[in-house]
């Protein structure tokens, strides 16, 4: 089958701005409330999930054809769950920070809407390498999302960044703002700091999807005055041209 | 005939789809397995530290049965202190997850501290930031275990209870009155 030119672009795209998880499909709400008090947290947040999409989207995308109809949505969770079980493991060994930390939201990654929704949205339908893409581009969408609310989070609610906390392979890290530590808001590591900033997030994506919707609307209401306008103005002329005739 | 094949059919693939997910988790536990209880060994290590402070020497643990939650005691002793400390690991979960954590009592069964092993509940951070943390900073730490009003009600009553469960053990294992 040709592929459209651009086509991978488009598809990998379109998780990170169109069709956000986080942000525009408002999915997945519950691990981005409870893990973004640090910055570090959602950045291993955001990685784990982005690993178990990409090897559930390819493995669903493999196996589509092999899985009957009847059985597509518990094979799904299967599949979704091994990841997930993996990926914990895998953290509890190698992250055990990270692991303690994030602790019953990595095991809740198999109920996650994101993943089992791209399984039997996207992969189930298209080829292992769109599929691929479109987990990556997913899981880059939502990483990057919960890393915005962390960022204004853990800024306004400690007065700064600390890393080396979770990832201890990276040396220990404060960024501190100076002025910003008089100035914090602790409520801001609260789930209540973490409904205001998500909110906050989702008024100014509105604001500016319907922004661009009205300068649109606006944009083909000048076309159709112009469009106006110019058949009047070739009437009149032709008008002209009759009366001169006569 | 044809529905039997489709039944069949669609056992087959579901029962290999989770053999298959069986082989790869218990790949993945043989390549993380050791590595994970080594760092459940180091975490006790730091417990211990942390509760007596640097090098106490710590007996391996005996299994004990508590009532609910204590199920292994061990014994520490500290140079220049007199007298033999116990310790007790205690497990306990509410519905809103796990918590394992070591309990450390002074020869004469006071509260001399406590470390979390493990912590799986979903108020994890608040439960650490507004009750664990404050009884290890706490001038009068057996004062503000009781103080368990902090955000995640349930967990820090979970771990009042151990306490005062690993306590009764303490005073069985070791009478001082």
């Amino acid at each position: 089958m040709k592929r459209e030119k651009g086509q991978t672009k488009k598809n990998f795209l379109k998780g990170i701005i169109q069709e956000n998880p986080l942000l525009v499909s408002i999915l997945g709400t519950c691990p981005a409330l409870a893990t973004t008090k640090s910055l570090e947290a959602a950045i291993g947040m955001g990685i784990l999930f982005t690993i178990v999409l990409l090897c559930s989207n390819v493995l669903v995308s493999l196996l589509r054809k092999l899985i009957p109809d009847e059985i597509r949505t518990p094979a799904y969770i299967v599949i979704i769950a091994t990841f997930v079980t993996m990926v914990k493991m895998f953290a509890n060994a190698f992250l055990p920070e990270l692991y303690s930390t994030l602790g019953v939201f990595i095991s809740l990654i198999v109920v996650n809407c994101i993943v089992l929704g791209r399984a039997e949205a996207y992969a189930s339908k298209n080829t292992v390498f769109d599929s691929f893409i479109d987990g990556l581009g997913m899981g880059v969408g939502y990483t990057m999302a919960l890393c915005i609310m962390a960022f204004f989070r853990e800024l306004i609610g400690t007065g700064g960044f600390t890393f080396g906390q979770i990832f201890t392979f990276i040396p220990y890290t404060a960024l501190i703002i100076p002025g910003a530590e008089n100035f914090k808001i602790s409520v801001f590591q609260n789930p209540a700091g973490a409904f205001i900033v998500f909110g906050l997030i989702l008024a100014v994506m509105a604001f500016y999807k319907n922004r661009k919707a009205e300068m649109k609307a606006w944009e083909i209401k000048q076309a159709k005055l112009k469009a106006a306008e110019d058949a009047k103005k070739k009437l009149e002329a032709q008008k002209a041209n009759v009366g001169g005739q006569q | 005939m044809a529905n039997t094949k489709r039944y069949v059919i669609t056992a087959i693939t579901l029962g290999l789809i989770c053999a298959a997910s069986g082989a790869l988790i218990g790949v993945t536990n043989a390549i993380t397995a050791k590595r994970i209880d080594q760092n459940e060994k180091d975490n006790i290590q730091r417990g211990f530290a942390e509760i007596y402070g640097q090098n106490p020497v710590v007996s391996d643990p005996k299994p004990i049965e508590g009532k609910d939650y204590t199920n292994q005691v061990y014994t520490v002793e500290i140079e220049g202190v007199e007298g033999v400390q116990y310790a007790f690991r205690a497990d306990g979960s509410n519905m809103y997850g796990k918590i394992s954590m070591l309990v450390g009592f002074d020869s004469l069964n006071q509260f001399k501290g406590m470390s979390i092993i493990a912590n799986t509940q979903t108020y994890a951070s608040t439960l650490n930031q507004n009750y664990i943390d404050k009884i290890k900073t706490a001038e009068n730490k057996s004062e503000k275990i009781e103080d368990v009003k902090c955000g995640a009600t349930y967990g820090a009553t979970l771990i009042r209870d151990m306490i005062h469960e690993a306590q009764e053990v303490a005073k069985q294992i070791n009478p001082k009155e």
